[in-house]
């Protein structure tokens, strides 16, 4: 008996520790996410059905909105590194007192609620915006171009929403690069760029996984940018979602939509992580 | 040993702000020779060989290698060799893409690729981890990578930047034979950086010995050992007993000098000139003192009476503390012999050679 107990402590004690997250997790997570399952599963007479679910293999207007909300996730991550590596790579290289600097001013807009930012965002973008009206009057235009209310309006929106969890990833992953490597690939030979490809970018692929999978999964449950950017003529499917729970009040398919959201999220994220865990990856970048 | 120049400093200056870094550095290294930097830690060793290297520009002087101005010529134009004191081996990449990176870089076709790789590991005795990841390896493994993928690309110069810093006691010593060995065998020109004076003597044809970014003085080991220019040198290569002392006659060769601790000793003048009376501090290794029978003074001035202090055991000879006066000189002798029996308070007698005594000019007082 003394024994039995003395194995089992360690693990009741631990069960204690977490029992309110475990509780509020079970009441606010597991609960509701089993009750949207069950309600995926029926027709809007409340009858088994996976006709939910089979909108998705032959509705093309379904296909179509989940097809551009990856789509469009997708760009945001390619812009979210290609906008957040250089700066990444400068606070990586900077004094610490720089990169305190520079922390702090991509972090501040974050400061300022996403509504906000977004109509920021339309003063500049829209047809009477800041870019339209000083390229018109340069003479560079005659009409306004369209950048909003169309999908590059979303991913502009988009990355500026999530750049800056990319660029703390990758500052992450390209600080722990010993400088000294550099040195050594220069004298060897290596011009900047040859160095870049060689060396930068390979030992910064911890930082790209974790940067691009958050920034994707972000996106892809993203709702008031696509709304407010995107507005009707760029439906994605939070948006798509939403309508179906507060305007057409059809709940099962809404819980269809939030079930298919997750699982492709995790699909698409999960594939890029084999993609990019290779064996080679793993054997350099595990811990022992 | 030809006698071309292969790597050429001319009055080669470095500043960082106000801060003067390396100064006046003037040196000419022939084909094949391998050249130490020694010197204390910041006295502008690194810096010197990273303006070698181009990672640093010169404020002031010029940097030749073969023949040809380098002044401006980024370091990957520069086709140096370079081995740094972290190893700094690409984790990314195996032990055979390391040392072939610089050969990929310089388009040699894949099948040579392969087969200066292999020759490259085999010239460093590790042809068996060609397959394992840097840290796969253990220090003094990493340093001989490190070597080779400096080596293939066939340098006109060589750098090692404090190589064997990392490395505890015993792999130092073998790593460094294996560096001598390495030397010998490629006859590639080579600049060792150190702090290590026991390193220096060992590996170098000609040491640099460096003190506060001023060359102090440059020459082979005996040279350095032998006949120091300065107090600074002779200080920093092995070890030696400090008496200041005054002039009293220089007659020739001849340097007659009382020690301030109470004796007289006579030195072997080395060139300097030093006027009667002015103060000098002398300088006696403890390998060249001799313990003898208290009262004996066979060498007349070189000679002193004391008492053993305390004795150190060091394995292959020992350290005897001899109080002479209010001066502590340090003896070597040997462990087994005559003097095995002395003990702490035991009166002995002390005696040298004029030559082995050397002196320096002293603060006036
Ligand atoms: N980038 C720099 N900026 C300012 N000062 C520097 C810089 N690099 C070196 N120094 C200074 O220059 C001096 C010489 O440095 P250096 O690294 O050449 O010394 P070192 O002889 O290699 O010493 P160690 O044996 O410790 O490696 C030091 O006083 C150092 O503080
Ligand atoms: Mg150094």
């Amino acid at each position: 008996m003394g024994a039995h107990n003395s194995r089992w402590r360690p693990l009741r004690n631990a069960l204690l520790l977490l029992a309110p997250v475990l509780l509020v997790l079970l009441v606010a997570f597991v609960i509701p996410m089993v009750y949207i399952f069950a309600l995926s599963l029926q027709n809007e007479e409340q009858q088994f059905s996976l006709g939910n679910y089979a909108l998705f293999l032959h509705d093309s207007y379904y296909v179509g909105i989940l097809w551009r909300t990856i789509k469009l996730s997708f760009y945001t991550v390619l812009a979210c590194l290609v906008f957040g590596y250089p700066v990444a790579m400068f606070m990586a290289k900077a004094s610490g007192r720089m990169r305190g600097v520079v922390t702090f001013l991509i972090i501040a807009p974050h400061l300022i609620s996403v509504v906000i930012r977004n109509f920021g965002w339309v003063v500049i973008l829209g047809n009477k915006g800041w870019i339209n009206t000083t390229l018109m009057n340069l003479g560079i235009i005659d009409k306004p171009l369209k950048l909003l209310y169309n999908e590059l309006g979303v991913v502009i929106g988009l990355t500026d929403a999530y750049i800056v969890y990319m660029v703390l990833a990758l500052v992450t992953s390209l600080y722990a690069v010993d400088t000294s490597l550099y040195k050594a690939a220069g004298i060897l030979g290596a011009s900047s760029v040859r160095k870049f490809v060689s060396i930068t970018l390979p030992l910064s692929l911890p930082g790209i996984l974790a940067g691009s999978t958050l920034v994707f999964s972000l996106s892809m449950s993203a709702y008031v940018t696509p709304a407010l950017m995107g507005g009707s003529a760029v439906k994605v499917l939070p948006v798509l979602t939403y309508e179906n729970v507060m305007i057409t009040l059809n709940w099962p398919l809404s819980a269809a939509l939030s079930f298919l959201l997750l699982g492709s999220t995790y699909a698409l994220v999960t594939i890029f992580t084999k993609l990019v865990e290779t064996r080679r990856y793993k054997e350099v970048f595990s811990g022992a | 040993m030809s006698q071309t120049i292969d790597v050429e400093l001319r009055q080669v200056r470095k500043t960082f702000g106000s801060n003067i870094v390396v100064d006046e550095f003037d040196l000419q290294i022939q084909e094949g020779e391998c050249i130490s930097f020694l010197g204390p830690s910041g006295c502008g060793k690194t810096t010197t060989l990273n303006m070698i290297a181009g990672f640093l520009e010169p404020d002031g002087g010029e940097i030749r290698i073969k023949g040809k101005r380098m002044n401006g010529v980024p370091s990957n134009k520069r086709e140096l060799g370079m081995v740094f004191q972290t190893y700094s081996l690409f984790p990314h990449m195996t032990v055979a893409e390391n040392v072939a990176y610089g050969l990929k870089l310089r388009k040699v076709p894949k099948a040579e690729v392969k087969q200066r790789v292999a020759k490259a590991l085999e010239l460093v005795k590790l042809p068996q981890v060609a397959d394992r990841y840097p840290k796969q390896l253990s220090g003094g493994q990493r340093q001989r990578i490190a070597i080779a993928r400096a080596l293939v690309i066939e340098p006109s110069l060589l750098l090692l930047d404090e190589p064997l810093s990392n490395l505890d006691a015993k792999l130092r010593e073998e790593l460094r034979e294996e560096i001598k060995r390495l030397h010998m065998e490629t006859g590639v020109t080579t600049i060792f950086v150190t702090h290590d004076q026991e390193e220096a003597l060992y590996l170098s044809d000609r040491i640099v010995v460096l003190s506060n970014g001023k060359v102090e003085q440059i020459g082979t080991p005996l040279e350095i050992y032998n006949r120091p220019a300065t107090e600074f040198v002779h200080t920093f290569i092995g070890k030696s007993n400090k008496l200041p002392a005054v002039v009293e006659v220089q007659d020739g060769e001849t340097l007659q000098l009382r020690a301030d601790a109470g004796f007289k000793l006579q030195a072997t003048a080395k060139g300097q000139k030093l006027t009667a009376g002015s103060a000098a501090h002398a300088y006696i290794r403890p390998e060249k003192l001799r313990l003898a029978v208290p009262g004996t003074n066979p060498l007349g001035a070189n000679s002193a009476q004391g008492r053993v202090r305390q004795l150190s055991f060091l394995g292959a000879f020992a350290e005897c503390d001899v109080e002479i006066g209010s001066a502590t000189v340090t003896v070597r002798i040997q462990t087994i012999g005559e003097h095995a029996g002395l003990k702490p308070g035991d009166p002995v007698a002390l005696i040298w050679h004029p030559e082995d005594v050397f002196v320096f000019p002293g603060e006036e007082r």
